[in-house]
């Protein structure tokens, strides 16, 4: 009897051990997290301050060592920051944070940083989970416009820490301060941290095998046509230039008669991973939003440009269409880097996802950048875009999580993992001492002018592309939606489309109150 | 063992053992319970409650009570060429696709497992079946490889023999058949419930049509049809309620959410996702996910109707 009870108490106990296991630790599936064990919240031991639970509380006070800390959460996801690489940085750099403020004199209270990596396809869902818990992480990176914008109303203004800590933001240029201004409330949500200026991406190989010039790397340079005339570098450059780039599987370029589209090998530009404002704003700066802040707009300049890439897809046969772009050939959706397209316009993030196994037969191994074309007045614009950390609203540690972020925004081994720029110093340095190593294996021997994405920094529109506007998710989704069909659907009626979603645009703005 | 006299031995003693046994009983049951009761039951009712408010996500502190404004809204939309309209819209056309050819298809290849002359069944069987141990988001990527208007395998056989190949999934008119070809692939699951109930007709019945002249047709029409008729029914049911669920193959095509290409895959679950967490209306989300479920029930209630008529039950009074 007394073994079957035993025996009973066992299998209660293993019961009430089952269900805490499933009921606790209530914390979302993540990525691997610099949290770890239980050990870090019992007070007495001395594990590495870096290692603290994911599920402490902001604000929350951990014993370690004997010592206070308080907890700020960080929390990855929303942009960069989910690879294998910069997970392990990431970690290094909480680390060496927390051991810093282990040795801090000053009075305060150490800051125990802990950090959440989530993948980047569920980080928008988990976070917005841990809101509507009340659990709601303190710090918020490395994030670009459009990632915060789906939690509109949820970050703070940093104004009075940015005053109260002192930091000097006249160091910063302007243009960069204001892309971290919340577009309606003109809060400021951040400081510049990871610069990812635009320009043309080209293979060389493929200029030198069609016997055609590279194109320009300064703004105003001449293109030099295969007839030795010397043309300005415009958009219509580029699609003559592109046409005979591209060819078929008989060798006929897009300018030729007997060209085969449904066979074609090779294509003479991409726009790759793009979307409708960030393709129109590559032809000049614009907005969607008219000066009633209710009223959809579409400028000429972005028509031309919607144009221009329809054309080139359906008439003119040098973009791919969304079928051949998904196409093993075209490594499914990464172009630039399939060996098969000639130019795209590139971002510097894209230096993440730039690969081409030197092994593989057909394999492309030099190239290098551009600057981007003038519109048809001559105007030049490089659309740009710029990563920060933000704070979360609800913060009861608002201003210890500024104190973690200036930490984080000077640590430029981490933005060079991000793959950004940085906002300041030398960039050309940087650019030397950094990236060129990164590609050092992938592409030997190939060099990369690198003064040419300093240059487009310049050149960077105003507004942004990721710009605030009115009901932005849904309108983003909306005008998503449109642009999706340029690249599916043949014969359609760009004026009648642009209008019809123009229509449907002022009603998603005229639906905020 | 227990003898006769002890289980029917009705004594305080005894009656306190059974209930003891059956505390005991709960215990062991009671994780499973505890997970049905906090991760099903709770939040199943907590979104009908949350169907009548404003919930966001955002801003779980605004939340207040709206009555039917979010049945409303549905029914606007529904009418108004929104986003419901034209997501039941995609719903519906690809249940009357998919179901239809997915039954016929699973039931001709069970007939054909079925058949005496067929060597190396087991292989069949299990060459069939493996797609449904596939991971659908896995299964999708690879069909997208494989329809590929421009470099796919179909293409590029469809090419070879001189015919045209859409562009499936980046089509507007193909996207649904693309994935109606998608849903065929893992019917193996199907199939083995037909092969089941397949094995389980008397073969005294085909022998009996036989001898009164019968040939294939009739032996089909009238002994394999009825005695497979609950497994049919099943089948149907389970079909349409998969439906009504389907989801995955939808967003891994597009992971906006959008239904691309140009909305022909745009799902009523994925309106329900997107209102729910795109647009952060939960309370809007639940409303649609309660309506989805009458609409099944509402399905599943005619099914069971009509069984009457056309589902034969081996002892039944018909």
């Amino acid at each position: 009897m007394g073994r079957t009870m035993f025996t009973r108490l066992g299998a209660v106990a293993s019961v009430v051990a089952l269900v805490v296991g499933a009921c606790g630790g209530a914390a979302p599936s993540t990525a691997p997290t610099s949290a770890a064990p239980s050990t870090a919240a019992s007070a007495g031991a001395s594990p590495s301050p870096s290692i603290v639970p994911s599920t402490a509380k902001p604000g929350q006070i951990i014993n370690i060592g004997g010592k206070d800390h308080i907890v700020v959460r960080w929390y990855v996801g929303l942009g960069s920051g989910t690879n294998p690489q910069q997970i392990a940085l990431q970690q290094q750099v909480v680390k060496d944070f927390n051991d810093q403020q282990d040795k801090r004199t000053d009075g305060k209270m150490p800051i125990l940083l802990s950090l959440e990596i989530v993948q980047n396809n569920t980080a928008t869902d988990i976070l917005k989970t841990e809101i509507a818990s009340g659990n709601a992480p303190d710090l918020i990176g490395p994030v670009g416009i459009k990632g915060r914008a789906g939690f509109a109303g949820q970050f703070l203004d940093m104004t009075p820490l940015i005053a109260n800590a002192q930091y000097d933001m006249s160091k910063y240029p302007q243009k960069l301060v204001d892309t971290m201004k919340d577009g309606t409330t003109g809060a400021l949500l951040g400081i510049p941290y990871a610069v990812y200026p635009s320009y043309i991406f080209f293979n060389k190989d493929l200029f030198d095998e069609a016997g055609l010039k590279y194109p320009p790397q300064k703004v105003g340079d001449k293109y030099t046509m295969p007839d030795g005339s010397k043309v300005d570098w415009n958009w219509d450059t580029v699609r003559k230039v592109a046409m005979l780039l591209s060819v078929d599987g008989n060798g006929k370029d897009a300018t030729q008669a007997g060209f085969d589209p449904s066979k074609q090998t090779q294509w003479g530009f991409e726009f790759q991973w793009t979307e409708g404002r960030r393709l129109a704003s590559a032809f000049g700066a614009g907005s969607l939003v008219g000066s009633d802040g209710k009223t959809a707009q579409f400028p000429d300049t972005w028509k031309s440009a919607w144009k221009w890439y329809y054309d080139g897809i359906w008439k003119d046969h040098f973009i791919a269409t969304d079928a051949q772009r998904n196409s093993d050939l075209l490594a499914k959706g990464n172009v630039l880097s399939s060996g098969h397209a000639a130019m795209g316009h590139m971002f510097q993030w894209y230096i993440c996802c730039m690969s081409a196994d030197a092994n593989k037969p057909g394999a492309f191994k030099k190239w290098d950048i551009a600057v981007m074309p003038a519109n048809s007045t001559g105007t030049t614009t490089a659309p740009i875009n710029i990563d920060t950390f933000t704070i979360t609203k609800g913060s009861p540690v608002a201003d210890r999580a500024f104190e973690a972020m200036t930490y984080l925004v000077g640590r430029l081994d981490l933005m060079a993992l991000y793959g950004g720029t940085p906002a300041l110093g030398d960039q050309l340095k940087f650019f030397h001492d950094v990236v060129d190593p990164t590609f050092a294996k992938q592409f030997p021997g190939n060099k990369v002018n690198w003064q040419v994405a300093i240059d487009m920094e310049g050149y960077a529109e105003s507004p942004n592309h990721e710009a605030e506007m009115p009901n932005y998710i849904k309108a983003q989704d909306d005008y998503g939606k449109v642009f999706s069909t340029l690249s599916t659907k043949q014969d359609l009626d760009l004026d009648k489309t642009i209008s019809d979603m123009l229509t449907t645009l002022s009603t998603d703005f005229s639906a905020v109150k | 063992m227990a003898t006769v006299a002890e289980i029917t031995d009705t004594s305080p003693s005894s009656i306190s053992l059974a209930r003891r046994e059956t505390l005991w009983g709960l215990v062991f049951l009671s994780p499973w319970l505890i997970g049905l009761v906090v991760f099903t039951a709770l939040p199943i009712f907590a979104s009908l409650g949350l169907s009548f408010t404003n919930f966001n996500i955002l801003r779980p502190g605004d939340i207040r009570f709206i009555g039917l404004d979010n049945y409303t809204r549905m029914w606007n939309e529904l009418w108004s060429n929104g986003a419901v309209g034209q997501s039941i819209g995609v719903t519906a056309r690809f249940a009357l696709m998919s179901v239809p050819l997915m039954i016929g298809l699973a039931l001709a290849l069970a007939l054909l497992l079925n058949q005496k002359i067929l060597a190396g069944k087991a292989v069949f069987r299990t060459l069939f079946f493996m797609p449904v141990l596939i991971p659908l988001v896995a299964s999708t990527i690879v069909w997208q490889g494989f329809l590929n208007g421009s470099t796919g395998w179909l293409a590029q056989i469809l090419r070879a023999v001189g015919l045209p190949a859409p562009d499936w999934f980046a089509d507007p008119s193909w996207a649904l058949p693309g994935l109606v070809f998608l849903g065929i692939w893992g019917i193996g699951n199907m199939m083995l419930i037909f092969l089941a109930g397949l094995q389980a007709v008397p073969t005294e019945l085909y022998e009996a049509v036989k001898v009164d002249g019968g040939g294939a047709w009739a032996r089909f029409r009238h002994v394999t049809l009825p005695m497979i008729s609950p497994v049919l029914f099943y089948n149907i049911l389970i079909g349409v309620i998969a439906v009504a669920q389907y989801f995955t193959q939808a967003y891994t095509l597009d992971p906006t959410g959008n239904g691309r290409p140009g909305g022909s895959t745009f799902f009523f679950n994925l309106n329900l996702y997107k209102e729910g967490w795109t647009y952060n209306n939960m309370g809007y989300a639940s409303a649609l996910a309660w309506v989805m479920m009458f609409i099944v029930v509402a399905a599943a209630l005619v099914l069971f109707r009509t069984s009457a008529r056309w589902v034969f039950y081996a002892g039944s009074e018909r």
